[in-house]
């Protein structure tokens, strides 16, 4: 096994301990539940309107957020907090290489419940009524929007000793709370760069149109929600690796 | 600095080379122009807590960086060549280990991480050489101070490395460990290997090695054998302090004796400086049979190792 795959996999078992795996496990079913508590008294219309709602709060704005947050501004944060900073940093292998396993680990384990958070959705779609072919939609901008997060809190966590605690407020704050007021700019929310591409790829029957004034100013692209997604990915990998290899890893 | 011949902070055959080298962290300087190198065999880094052991490591291995001088091992600077780290083993100080992995998985992950052998042979050989097998399967969260120190020593073993830099490596072992810990680290350094050893126990680096690096608020307080520092130590006085029944008596029969340096009465002691513990020792019971004196306590308060190395340290100031 190489250097990079044993990072990725010794991270994941540091990061998806068992507390996390049930505490993500339960907040997963929360869109799932909600759907079918609302779809008691409506009709197929309504439900694709809980849907576009659902997949916007909690999916998108809360849930996804929440569990990249926590993966990946631990990444690198429990490793300076834990000491084993030194274990991994003095190997004969580049920082970029470390880097990126880190943020490959982080974003495999957020994608892991964030995949099962819009299955889940999906399939009581499905119960209530809908198609299953919004899923493939929702898990690819939920798994654009865990890229972006997944690679600035990554970074994160290594600046700041509770990247948790700078990255809600960032949520909090300058995602749910300004681009709220300042739509023009949407481009800095990662859940909404992934809900654009999640918009753009529905099927035609699925009234998407409803839930565009989310995102803001953004177009409903998955072009432009990719590009976005590798070119943060790219300077965020880039700004860590610079860190990692020019100051002192204690 | 005690004037040794030949500069012994330098080794003819440097593994590592430490040239003027400074570190500062705000106004607080930690390392201040550090000269000395390390070669084949079993060096000593001594000094007391907060002298500047750890932070010299840590930019040998180069974990930090330097604000002023240079650092080369094998003639690379680690910060910019991490291809000397297959021939760096690094033991720090830090419970640096990760708690969900057990003692095997993580000998086996530094293996992996060193692009060493990975094989069952290679992680088994490492850890027997510290006898942790019989623990390798438990989780490290459940291990004792001593097994994670012991399994951080097989973690950096399992590459075969030609450089061992060890912070405090003996720290939370017990007696029978720190034996197995020390006759590893002879065998490592009959091999040829370098090995550097940091500890603020002057005792405990004398049963590795005989030359010494000492340093003491991040500046060389002395270097060589470990005889040639004690026989630089020589002149410090001793202190002794006597509980007695008529301390200021006491007091005034020692200041006749030539040997004594200095003599205080706080309440029921006396606390004496001697340069020569052993007259001391004989003058004493024939001063007390003849001033009937009765003595209840008898301790020499052993001067610590900052204390020795302050006086060291002041010789060159």
């Amino acid at each position: 096994m190489t250097a990079f795959v044993s990072i990725i996999r010794v991270t994941l078992r540091q990061l998806v301990g068992r507390k996390r795996a049930v505490g993500f496990g339960l907040l997963s079913l929360i869109p799932a539940g909600l759907l079918l508590a609302a779809s008691r008294a409506r009709d197929v219309e309504g439900i694709d309107t809980d849907l576009g709602a659902l997949v916007v709060t909690p999916y998108f704005s809360v849930v996804l957020p929440l569990i990249a947050l926590i993966f990946a501004g631990s990444a690198l944060s429990d490793e300076r907090r834990d000491k084993t900073l030194s274990f991994l940093v003095l190997r004969p292998i580049g920082r970029l290489q470390i880097v990126v396993a880190k943020t490959l680990a982080a974003t495999a384990a957020s994608t892991m419940f964030v995949v099962v958070c819009a299955t889940l959705l999906c399939v009581s779609y499905v119960v209530v009524g809908g198609e299953i072919n919004v899923l493939p939609s929702i898990v690819v901008g939920g798994t654009m929007a865990c890229v972006l997060y997944c690679s600035v809190f990554v970074l994160l966590g290594y600046l700041t000793t509770r990247p948790t605690i700078v990255g809600l407020l960032y949520v909090l704050l300058i995602e749910n709370a300004l681009v709220e007021e300042l739509p023009r700019i949407s481009s800095i929310s990662p859940w909404r760069v992934g809900l654009a591409a999640t918009i753009d790829m529905m099927p035609q029957s699925f009234p998407a149109r409803a839930i565009l004034g989310a995102i803001g100013n953004l177009a409903p692209s998955m072009p432009s929600a990719l590009g976005a997604t590798v070119v943060t990915a790219v300077v965020a990998v880039g700004i860590s690796t610079i860190l990692l290899s020019r100051t002192d890893s204690v | 600095m005690t004037e040794l011949p030949h500069d012994p902070a330098q080794v003819a055959n440097a593994t590592v080379q430490v040239n003027a080298v400074s570190k500062w962290f705000g106004t607080k300087v930690a390392v201040s122009d550090l000269t000395c190198s390390f070669g084949p065999g079993i060096t000593g880094l001594l000094g007391p807590n907060g002298a500047g052991k750890t932070t010299l490591l840590r930019m040998i291995t180069g974990l930090m960086r330097t604000s002023e001088g240079t650092v080369s091992v094998f003639g690379e600077d680690p910060k910019k060549e991490t291809k000397v780290y297959r021939r760096i083993g690094f033991v720090p100080e830090d419970d640096a280990v990760y708690g969900f992995l057990t003692a095997r998985e993580f000998v086996r992950y530094a293996a992996q991480l060193s692009k060493a052998d990975t094989s069952a042979a290679a992680v088994e050989k490492a850890l027997s050489k510290v006898n942790m097998l019989s623990s390798a399967d438990r989780p490290i969260t459940q291990h004792s101070k001593g097994m994670r120190q012991r399994t951080k020593v097989a973690a950096a073993l399992v590459n075969d490395p030609d450089l061992l830099i060890l912070d405090e490596p003996l720290n939370g072992a017990d007696p029978a460990q720190r034996a197995v810990l020390i006759a590893l680290f002879h065998e490592l350094a009959a091999a040829g290997r370098t090995l550097i050893v940091s500890s603020h126990v002057l005792a405990e680096v004398e049963r590795m090695t005989d030359r010494v690096i000492a340093i003491l608020d991040g500046k060389l307080a002395a270097a060589g054998g470990i005889r040639a520092i004690r026989s630089a130590m020589s002149h410090i006085p001793h202190k002794v302090r006597i509980e007695v029944d008529q301390p200021r008596q006491l007091g005034k029969v020692l200041l006749d004796l030539p040997a004594i340096v200095g003599v205080q009465v706080q309440g029921d002691c006396v606390e004496i400086e001697t340069q020569d513990l052993a007259a001391l020792g004989s003058f004493l019971p024939g001063a007390v049979r003849e001033n009937s004196l009765r003595i209840t306590r008898f301790e020499t308060v052993d001067a610590s190792l900052e204390s020795v190395f302050r006086h060291l340290v002041k010789d060159r100031l």
